[in-house]
Parts: C-alpha cells; structure tokens; sequence
C-alpha cells in the first residue's frame, strides 16, 4: 500500500533511466554520491570512465545529492520501493541501514583490499563481526588559528580548554571574533558539542547504547562550549555547517573548529595556508577530538550487488583513492594503509602546500580522534582513555537529528540557564524519542 | 377529427419531446464524461494523498523502511505531548498571521499610490511584481547573505550605525521571528498588490466625486468608499494568504532552520523534524493531519465571515 502511495514517479523515473542499460545486458551501478564539490567530482566522473572501460558491460550513473538531502533522497528510494545500489551517505543513516538489515556485507571486498588490517582506525562499519560499509571521508575537527593574531598577541596554540577560552577571550574585538563557532540547533552544534562532553572524560552512550547525557561532566562541558560561544560572531546562534569556516576564511574570527578548514583555501588561495596555523588536539580531562565519515555501503537489494561491490574496491583501490585525497586531504584522507604509502611520495601541489600539516599534525591526530558511531561509549571514563568498543550505535542519528544537545546549550548561551538543568531536560526529551526509535528499530 | 389523426397529431408532438429529453441526457453523460478527467485528476491528486496521510498517521513506519504496524491514535498523542508543539503552533499563527498583517497592509498602502495617475505607472507597476516572481530559495538566501556576519552589507551598516537592533535578525532570538515575517512579507506582498488593484478600478469614480461633493475628507472616502469595496475581497486573499502562509516551509528553513532555540519553528519544520529528524513518518503524518484540521478550521471561519459580509452588502 505504502509502496504504491510514495512517489511512484521516482520508480518510473528510475525505471526510464536505468530499463534501456538492462534490455541491452549493461550492469548498472547508481552511485549516490553526497559530494557537490565540483573539484571532487571531477574525480568521480574521472572514476566512472575508468571503471567503464576497464570492466565492459557495465556503468555506472553517478547522482550527487547535498549532504543536507541525502537521507531524504535514500528515504524517497526506500518507500517507493525503487533501486538503490551504491551510497555514500552519513554514518549516523548507513548504520541505521545496517543495523535494520538494508545493506550488502562487503567482506569479500574488504579481504580484496587487503584485509581489515589494512585499513586505518574507524574506516570499517562492523555490525555482528560483518562489514557493511566503509569510511571514505575520515575528517578529523581540530583548531585551525591565524597565525598572525597569536604572534601578535604573544599567544601559543591552545592544548586545553583554560588556553582556549584565554585564546578566544584575549583576541576578541569588534572586528575580529575570538572564535568562529557555530551555535545554532543543529547537527553542526551537536557534533562540536559532543567533542567538549569527551574531553571532559564523559560520553553521551554507554557501550550498551544507554543515554548518559545527564551528567555534571555534560553539563561542565555544555557550559564551556556556552562559554566560548560569547566570543563568536553575534550571529552564531543560527550558524550550522557553512558558517563557521566562511567567517575563518573572511577574516572575522581568529580560530575556527573544522574538520578540513584549508581544503577549499588552498585551491582559492593557496598562499593562505602558510598563514594559518592546525593546533594540537585539545583537551580537558583528555584529549580527544571527533572522526567525520562518508560512509560507502550498497544496498543488499541492489540488481548489480557484485558490480556495485566492484565498484567500491575500484573506489577504495590506492591509485585511485590517493587521487581523491590530493583534491580533497582534509576530508579525503587515506582510508587504507596502501594509501596512506601511496600517498608519501605524492607530487600533487596540494600534498606539497601542506606540508607538514597533513602527515604530521592533521592525519596524526588520529588516535584521539573517535567516531561515535562505530564505538558506542569510546570514551572509558574511569581511566579517561579512548578504547574501541565495537558497538554500533545506530542511535547518534536520533541525536544529531533532535539537536536537544545544541538546544541546551543555547539555553545556558542565550537565555542564561543552568547547565545542569538544561542538560537534565536535553536527556529526558531525547530519551523519549531513542525509546521510540529502538521500538522502531526492533521491529525491522 | 379522426381518431387516427388525433393519435397521428400526438406522435408528431411527443417526438420532439422525446428527442429532446434523448438530447438533454445525452448532454448529460458527455458533460459528465468530460468531467471524469477533472475528478479522476482531483481524485488522484488530492483525496487519494489525503486519504493515504490520513492512514500513515496510524501507523508506525521509520523513514528508511515499508513496514507499518497499526497503532491507532498513538502517533497523535506523542505529537501533542511532544515538547515542540505547543510552541509550534504558536509561532505558525503568529509568522502566519504577521506576515498577513504586513502584506494586507504593504500591500494595500501600494495598490492605492499605483491606483493614482503619475508619470511611469505602467513600468513601476511591472517593476513592483520583482520579488514576487524571485524564487523563495534564491529571496531567502540573498536575504541571509546580506545579513551575514562574514560578507553582509546589511549586517555591516546596521554595526557601523549603531543601530539598536541585531545585525543579523536571523541570528537574534529576539528578531528572529520578526526576520522571517520581513522576508515572507518582502517576497508575497505584491500578490496583495495586484489583487487589491484589480478591485480598485472596479470601484465607481462617481462614488469619490458625489462624497467629495458632499466634503467628504480623503480618508472618510477611503473608509466608506474604498474599504467596504475591498472587505470581501481582502477576505479571499486573506484566507489564501493565510493558508499559504501557514504551510511555508522555505523561508523559514533556509533562514532560520526553526533556531534560535526554536523560536522560529513553524508547524511544516516540525513536520520535517519528525519525518527526517526522528525518522518517524507516523508521527509526521499525524502532526499533517493536524495541521489539515487546523487549516480546514479557518477557511471555515473566513468562509462564514465571507458570506455574512455578502449578506450585508447585498
């Protein structure tokens, strides 16, 4: 019924698109693809004619859609029952789709690459010991800061929050905001949130998929990202994804939180990246910092599964993985350890602009980086370590998606509530709406 | 008068009778042929979607599946228990009701300049329509980027002037919501414009001439000349605009996403929150189904006071 109901036109669409390939015999792959950067997809469309002619009888249609509509258009697929094959989506919707059972294991695929020890930290979406997707965007949020204004002002790069809040406070001024942080109710938010609640040796799951928001460390940590909030641009309040780094790159903020903050800058302006400094990882009780994912997976469903799969080992392949990473090295970082090799000895102008910085200071950071949905309660809290639960939490997409973390914190930034009891009804709210999401989950 | 003349007679006179009701049902089924097509298309367009919400809103169905499991009223009570609602439903009355409020009354100010003769009418008139012909996302964009912190012009003369008001509206808990009504008021008024135009050439020009005769001041002849003519019509618009207004879902999402702290969400981002936030399509179905009762409600309201206003002018 519901099948029928949802967008059939898409069904037709799909069908009137993809019906001539079969009748003549061609395999074809849609590749729904989140990635918009015109530099990047050059790359895909360089991959696909690749691909095509080394593998006759087959194609590969590739369909971009915005990271802020990807889900939409997956939900579209799915309830109108239409093909979907391979997809590049966010890691809090392709481990919903693994753990209700939508997506192919890619074992096999894996073993071709190399084996899962040939893969980098947090590169593998592991559900009941199977592989249902793989990281191609391991993006790690650190400090990026101006040069300039901390020798100006006689300061050093932040290790822990105290440093910070003096870096943010002291550079603050009518022209230039000490901090570009974003603070509306948003995904944006809730993820740069997060990372403060870790460094503070406290998480938002257990590794048994307990909310554990309701805590004095949560709140402390709520607090300080209120805090620094202060010092951003007046508008910050409504500021999500773009924002943060267009206000860096404009010049109005001296330090910006970002998972690739000079990617775009140095394709714009190259000689910007000598101006700009990435700090050290910053802590609190801990050290630690976040790992973004693009998640690759195809659809258990797909008519071309194994040409789909072919498609993603041709993805994942150094040559070609390395060629994505030398457009894009903030947010295509090496995913395999063939890559990362691949990579040292790169000539491409972005590898050399850099520097240092990718190899020894942004791609180094990998061992506090933790991604939430692939280790569910990473943060040990007794001993303040990061460790690798293995446990999937499906349930980060409720949290990114309520945005009651943020919520709370414009509270405390805004209207001046007190941290516990803003953290406190955050907690209670979003539990209600996980309780309704396992019974959703448990039903599929 | 032969009896057979007589039934001849009959014959001749029933026969174009009978080819006449043969006509009119003929007619009949062609016209109700020719409709099929209408009903088919609002059947399908309209009641058919309704209808399939309206089952959607009992069921429990996640947004990256097809299996439903009926849960009656469930899906309504959690939307009326949810936190967001209450503050839902009164925002989308007050950006529902203010934007109608400023392009009623922008909209009508205009119409009467461009109702007088002066030089460049017709070129001022066209021009008058640009913002109602820019798409909302390019309107709500440029709106946005001209209030940015980083690039905005606006954002950088309001600091620059000291003006007591937020450089960027959008980004103020306290203008927010008054941001969103501007740009929806910017963007629709010149529907207002058009309307209230068409209505006030209808308007006899004795009328103005026998009440200036008699010393009517401009405003008397504005408020029992121009007024009464335009209330059944400000009443249609109004209802339309209402609706229209209700359901908007571009400009607030692209200027404010709902934020800050919720003052801006409407009850279509609350939709949107449930289906793809909370991946319930249920829930998001039900709180439709709310907002349809909502909406019907109203246009019911304006609808009485539409035909009570005829009564009175007739």
């Amino acid at each position: 019924m519901q099948r029928r109901s949802l967008l059939v036109a898409t069904l037709l669409l799909a069908s009137a698109l993809a019906g001539p390939a079969w009748t003549q015999g061609i395999d074809t792959v849609r590749f729904l693809s989140q990635e918009t950067d015109p530099d990047v997809v050059r790359v895909q469309r360089a991959w696909v004619e690749k691909f095509v002619t080394e593998n006759p009888g087959t194609d590969i249609i590739l369909e971009s859609a915005p990271n802020t509509v990807i889900n939409q258009r997956i939900a579209t697929y799915v309830q109108a029952g239409a093909t979907l094959d391979v997809i590049h989506s966010d890691p809090g919707s392709s481990a919903r789709l693994a753990a209700a059972g939508l997506l192919a294991p890619l074992d096999d695929v894996v073993e071709r690459l190399g084996g899962r020890d040939g893969f980098l930290r947090n590169r593998l979406l592991i559900v009941d010991d199977k592989v249902y997707a793989l990281n191609q965007s391991a993006g790690i949020p650190q400090f990026h800061y101006r040069k300039d204004l901390f020798e100006a002002a006689g300061l050093q790069p932040p290790t822990n929050w105290e440093e910070l809040l003096h870096a943010a406070k002291t550079l603050h001024s009518d022209e230039v905001a000490g901090i570009a942080l974003a603070g509306g109710e948003n995904r944006m938010t809730t993820i740069m949130a997060t990372i403060f609640v870790w460094q503070n040796c406290h998480d938002l799951f257990d590794e048994n998929l307990n909310l554990l928001m309701d805590h004095e460390r949560t709140a402390e940590a709520a607090a300080m990202y209120a805090e620094l909030l202060k010092y951003a641009p007046p508008d910050a309040v409504s500021w999500a994804f773009q924002e943060p780094i267009e206000s860096f790159w404009s010049g109005r903020a001296a330090m910006v939180l970002y998972w690739h903050a000079l990617d775009l800058t140095y394709r714009q302006n190259p000689a910007l990246i000598e101006k700009v400094g990435i700090g050290p990882v910053v802590g609190n009780r801990m050290k630690a910092t976040q790992m973004g994912a693009r998640n690759i997976g195809v659809f258990a469903k797909s008519p071309t599964l194994e040409t789909g799969k072919k498609w993603i080992e041709f993805m994942f392949t150094p040559a070609n993985a390395a060629k994505l990473t030398e457009v894009s090295p903030q947010l295509y970082p090496p995913a395999t350890k063939a890559a990362m090799a691949a990579l040292k000895g790169s000539e491409a102008g972005s590898m050399k602009a850099f520097g240092d910085l990718l190899f020894n200071v942004h791609w180094a950071a990998d061992p506090y980086a933790i991604s939430e949905i692939l280790h569910a309660g990473a943060v040990d809290r007794e001993t303040c370590t990061i460790r690798e639960t293995n446990v999937v939490n499906p349930y980060v997409s409720v949290l990114w998606n309520s945005n009651l973390y943020a919520r709370a914190i414009q509270k405390i930034a805004y209207e001046g509530a007190d941290p516990a009891a803003a953290v406190a009804e955050a907690h209670r709210l979003l539990q209600e709406q996980i309780d309704l999401a396992k019974a959703e989950l448990a039903k599929q | 008068m032969s009896a057979s003349y007589r039934v001849a007679m009959a014959a001749a006179e029933s026969r174009p009778r009978r080819l006449s009701r043969w006509r009119e049902d003929h007619d009949r089924f062609v016209g109700f042929l020719l409709l099929m097509p209408l009903v088919a298309l609002i059947l399908g367009l309209t009641v058919y979607p309704i209808g399939q919400v309206m089952h959607l809103s009992m069921q429990q169905q996640g947004l990256f599946s097809t299996e439903q499991t009926f849960v009656g009223l469930a899906n309504f009570q959690n939307v009326l228990e949810h936190e967001a609602f209450t503050r839902s439903v009164k925002n989308s009355f007050t950006f529902a009701f203010g934007s109608l409020s400023l392009q009623m009354a922008i909209g009508l100010a205009v119409a009467l300049l461009l109702n007088r003769q002066f030089p460049l009418r017709t070129p001022i008139r066209g021009a008058m329509l640009f913002s109602y012909l820019v798409p909302y996302v390019v309107a709500a964009l440029t709106w946005r980027f001209m209030f940015s912190d980083a690039t905005g012009i606006l954002n950088y003369f309001i600091r620059a002037s000291g003006l007591p008001i937020a450089p960027s509206p959008f980004g103020s808990i306290d203008w927010s919501m008054f941001g969103v009504i501007m740009v929806n008021t910017w963007k629709n008024f010149p529907f207002m414009v058009l309307v209230f135009l068409a209505q006030l050439q209808t308007i006899d020009q004795e009328l103005y001439e026998a009440a200036a005769v008699d010393g009517a001041t401009t405003f008397q002849q504005f408020w029992n000349i121009t007024l009464p003519s335009l209330l059944p019509i400000m009443l249609v618009v109004g209802m339309l605009r209402t609706i229209w207004n209700f359901n908007n879902f571009e400009v607030v999402f692209l200027l404010t996403q709902g934020g800050p702290l919720g003052r801006t969400e409407t009850l279509p981002l609350l939709i949107y929150r449930f289906v793809f936030g909370e991946f319930s399509l249920g829930r998001g179905a039900a709180l439709a189904v709310i907002v349809f009762g909502i909406l019907v409600s109203m246009s019911i309201v304006y609808w009485i006071l539409y035909e009570r206003m005829q009564d009175r002018l007739r």
